[in-house]
């Protein structure tokens, strides 16, 4: 047995490699071909958010692959695994399923770092929280490239975990062989982060959200999507919400903005060209009903279309009223107001309010509006209002439909967009935390 | 069907590097694969988590053993869905991935077709065969002096010579039966080892039933019903299986809206004899099952003695009576005995229930001379606090280690037991203390045992009342198990109790510690 190249002697992996009552752990290596020295190396979860559905879906295993080869030249030993990359959904319940996936994961074979390679930026949120979550050294590589048919969400989002810390610098195009040599390159890295012992609260700090904010904001990236570096920055146990970041936005891009009133005392992020509309309120409880609507109506002016029952909880997931965008832009409206706590794609024309809290599901006032209900924003003011008085009427719920059993859960356990939409009390009521076990 | 689009069937596997027992199982979902394709379908291939058992074994991994099960189930589901996947093939190799992949195909409800990847073969170390557990034993044997350093570490590389999951009737093999059992695994898919060539004709063969079934619409639920968990239950009672099943079996009915608790499984094991002479209930390994056999001989046997329903349906599109009419019965003894002259009229779980646990406790009767006991409680509130006590020796003959707060939602997790049973057997005292606890045990565990204590400490159950000194009553003859206290004592006791924080706050188990049932109903969320 030749002396362990890393001091072991606080990293979780010990549990399962170092002493006498390890031995059947080790009778498991040996089992998968490892020698003694590579077992008493620390152990790197290397993880592709991966399916075989896509190409985009399909390169994060095989640029997993690559991470081995680079944790191995680092001189640590890798295990790799897969968990659920986004499929088709583009749903906040994948990034709650890869942090999760993850996190047991770690937690159930004692990693002492983890590389995470993802295409898609529910994939790239939920590395990045798991990373936080569990608090090791971590290294993320977001693939997203033009080459795979990225979403510009996915490109908002790799920029935004270069800019908190967790990810290297990319370049957008990467080649297949760039990627391959990213992960090699992140390998490499995350076993000088073992050597050095900086784990990933130690790199995301408030200054560094607000830069990954910025980068979104560089990106073009609804304000929204900044949702998810506050979910970050609860895994880190940082205090900062969803206002404080679209803040941070809107210092370079002043279309971007916040607002708080009667029609979402919670407040939303508000994206687009006017300053102040005002608008009758044309209500819909689902995405297709508002898309037939405007392909028989157009989009009026005087107006506001509001989609409700899209959020966290209604939707369930956040939904992103991409079909609502595409039916919008054809009715090629100017200084029209969507109302929505969904997400909503730049639509030309459209000032959108969105993720706007509390969300209908949870009785929120979109639920007491009713066709006719005059809306205004009044960014000036920092207001969204609607002018009737609504507080005597009964909320609206949304139509039963039968749910998949895990996206019935996640609407149980999730929380408002404000604070990043998450499903568990993050780092705050932490108690061990788990390289401390 | 000329005209209209091929099939698009998911094919996932619980592949990953973490353990020996799903390392390979990406050869086999090519193979569902090619099968898929071959039948005019196409394929998708995509993973699940795993946590290993055997890795996370003795540490803090264990709590996110039982919580992944959840999340596989949780994953598949979201991944089936968000695709439209008509059918599914599913490729386990050990632990919660076998239940996790049945309980998302039943949930799901698309047509699915199951497929275990097969155990290892044994090591050898001068002609003397091994397994994992001579490692864990054998770490016994090195803390009394009787093995050295050097023979220790030999048993540790020889132990586990491939891939595959433990060679022995433990919880991955116990589950393999069940898919066979129940009907949702092809006949005889379970017993070739992970490193034969069989496995990739069971594989090829699985993803074109899959198509079959998506093309006939038979679907699981149609499949999964009571009169198959019985089966289910009977196979593993018949070969002496893991007591992980009494969570896994009730978590499976569960998807199908099917009330099949505890006491269900009960039932089944009081009326099957005990007939495979199995590791680590009794002496043969898989390997040794599968050459008489394995698990389709004993479903024949069962199925002739009137002990199973023959007229289940199958993914084969045919009863499992029909599909087991033909088997090849050359003389399976000593490895399979006759159900007229079994190992044990019953199978060796009994579910025993009293003023401790009124909603049942899963007690391991192999490997156990006298199954009555009673004794004064030593109470601890977490494993490491039993630990600590028994590596120290600081018990007495007689006591009732009772270890609490490590059910689904205390622990969280309901982490198994093994390490601090493994140590008392290995100060000679399995037969002369009990264990109980609202955690769970292995396979592997020896001694007088009780697991599942329902309702868990962490909900008020009747466990968390215990103090030192009280008299615990077991008679496993009679299944109970009470706590020698009036009910107005246990009153009192109750209005004064306040739960106990676990070490969790946030993440992954403390969701699972808001959601997670009664091991009576299986852990389920």
């Amino acid at each position: 047995m030749t002396r362990p190249a890393f001091d072991k002697s606080t990293m979780p992996s010990r549990h399962v490699t170092e002493g006498t009552f390890a031995a059947p752990q080790r009778a498991f290596y040996y089992a998968m071909g490892l020698e003694a020295d590579d077992i008493h190396r620390p152990l790197v979860g290397v993880v592709g958010a991966w399916d075989g559905a896509s190409a985009a879906s399909d390169a994060p295993l095989l640029v997993a692959e690559a991470v081995e080869s680079g944790v191995t030249a680092g001189g640590a030993t890798p295990r790799r695994f897969a968990t659920v990359a986004d499929g088709s959904a583009r749903s906040l319940i994948s990034r709650e399923l890869v942090a999760d996936t993850v996190e047991l994961t770690v937690r159930g074979h004692s990693y002492d770092a983890i590389v995470g390679v993802g295409a898609s930026w529910p994939a790239i949120a939920g590395l990045m929280m798991v990373a936080c979550r569990l608090d090791v050294p971590a290294v993320i590589v977001p693939l997203a490239s033009a080459a795979l048919g990225s979403h510009d969400d996915d490109f908002a989002l790799a920029a935004a975990a270069t800019a908190v810390g967790l990810a290297p610098a990319t370049e957008a195009g990467l080649s297949t062989a760039g990627m391959l040599e990213s992960g090699r390159r992140a390998g490499r890295r995350v076993a000088e982060l073992l050597r050095a012992g900086g784990s990933a609260r130690s790199l995301v700090t408030a200054e560094s959200l607000h830069d990954g904010a910025v980068a979104l904001a560089g990106a073009g990236a609804q304000p929204d999507l900044a949702a998810h570096l506050v979910a970050v920055a609860a895994e880190c146990g940082i205090g900062l919400d969803l206002e404080d970041l679209v803040g941070a936005m809107r210092t370079i891009r002043p279309d971007i903005g916040w607002v708080s009133g009667t029609l979402a005392p919670d407040g939303a992020p508000v994206a687009g060209g006017a300053s102040r509309i005002r608008a009758a309120a044309q209500v819909f409880d689902d995405e297709a009903a508002a898309c037939g609507w405007l392909a028989r109506h157009g989009w009026p002016s005087g107006v506001a279309v509001v989609v409700r029952f899209q959020g966290p909880r209604g939707g369930p997931g956040l939904r992103s009223l991409d079909d609502l965008a595409a039916a919008a832009a054809t009715a090629a409206p100017s200084e029209r107001l969507l109302v929505t706590d969904g997400r909503v794609p730049a639509i030309p024309g459209v000032t959108a309010v969105s993720a706007a809290g509390p969300e209908a599901a949870d009785g929120g006032p979109l639920a007491l509006l009713r066709d006719g209900d005059a809306l205004e924003l009044d960014r000036s003011a920092g207001r969204i209002d609607v002018l009737q008085d609504v507080s005597g009427r009964a909320a609206v719920r949304a139509a039963p439909r039968e749910l998949p059993r895990s996206w019935s859960k996640y609407a149980r356990m999730v929380g408002p967009v404000r604070n990043g939409a998450v499903t568990h009390p993050g780092a705050g009521a932490e108690v061990i935390r788990y390289a401390d076990f | 069907m000329a005209t209209s689009e091929p099939a698009r069937i998911g094919v996932v596997s619980t592949w990953n590097e973490a353990a020996p027992c799903n390392i390979a199982l990406r050869r086999q979902a090519g193979a569902a694969m090619q099968g898929v394709r071959s039948a005019g379908a196409l394929a998708y291939e995509f993973t699940a988590i795993t946590v290993t058992d055997g890795i996370a074994s003795g540490n803090q991994g264990m709590r996110s053993s039982l919580v992944s099960r959840e999340l596989i189930a949780d994953s598949v589901e979201h991944t089936v869905v968000s695709h439209s996947y008509e059918a599914l093939v599913g490729v386990a190799g050990c632990d919660k991935t076998l239940p996790g992949l049945m309980m998302a195909m039943c949930r799901l409800d698309v047509p699915s077709v199951f497929l275990y990847g097969g155990s290892t073969v044994p090591g050898s170390l001068r002609d003397r065969r091994l397994t994992i557990l001579d490692v864990a034993e054998g770490i016994g044997r090195f803390t009394t002096g009787e093995l050295s350093q050097e023979e220790l570490n030999e048993i540790e590389v020889s132990a586990c010579p491939a891939a595959g999951s433990c060679p022995m009737q433990a919880t991955a093999n116990t589950m393999a039966c069940v898919s066979e059992a129940l009907g949702l695994a092809l006949p005889g898919s379970a017993g070739p080892p992970a490193a034969h060539n069989a496995r990739d004709r069971f594989a090829r063969a699985s993803g074109a039933a899959a198509v079959r079934l998506r093309d006939a619409g038979i679907r699981p639920r149609q499949i999964v019903t009571r009169a198959a968990l019985e089966n289910a239950a009977a196979v593993v009672a018949a070969t002496g299986g893991s007591s992980n099943a009494m969570l896994h079996l009730p978590a499976i009915a569960h998807e199908c809206g099917i009330d099949f608790d505890v006491f269900d499984v009960a039932r089944v094991f009081e009326r099957t004899p005990l007939i495979a002479d199995l590791d680590p209930v009794g002496t043969y390994l898989s390997v040794d099952f599968h050459r008489v056999g394995g698990v389709e001989v004993v479903i024949r046997m069962l199925l002739d003695a009137g002990l199973m329903d023959p007229d289940c349906h199958t993914v084969t599109g045919r009863t499992i009576g029909e599909n087991h009419a033909d088997v090849d019965m050359p003389d399976p003894r000593p490895v399979i005995r006759m159900v007229d002259d079994p190992i044990s009229p019953c199978g060796p779980l009994r579910v025993l229930r009293g003023n401790l646990a009124p909603d049942g406790a899963v007690f391991k009767l192999a490997h156990v001379a006298a199954p009555r006991h009673r004794g004064r409680a030593r109470v601890f509130e977490c494993e490491e606090d039993c630990q600590r006590a028994v590596l120290a020796r600081d018990y007495a003959a007689g006591d009732v280690l009772v270890i609490r707060n490590e059910g689904p939602r205390g622990g969280p997790g309901m982490r198994e037991m093994t390490k601090t049973t493994a140590i008392i057997v290995g100060q000679g005292a399995g037969e002369k203390v009990a264990v109980i606890t609202d955690g769970r045990f292995s396979g592997a565990t020896r001694g007088f045992c009780v697991g599942h204590v329902s309702p868990e400490a962490a909900l008020g159950g009747p466990i968390a009342l215990v103090r030192d000194g009280d008299v615990i009553s077991i008679d496993a003859d009679a299944g109970t198990i009470d706590l020698e206290l009036s009910a107005g004592e246990l009153q009192a006791r109750r209005a004064a109790w306040t739960p106990r924080a676990n070490q969790y706050g946030s993440g992954a188990l403390w969701k699972y510690a808001q959601t997670a049932g009664s091991a009576r109903t299986g852990a389920v969320t």
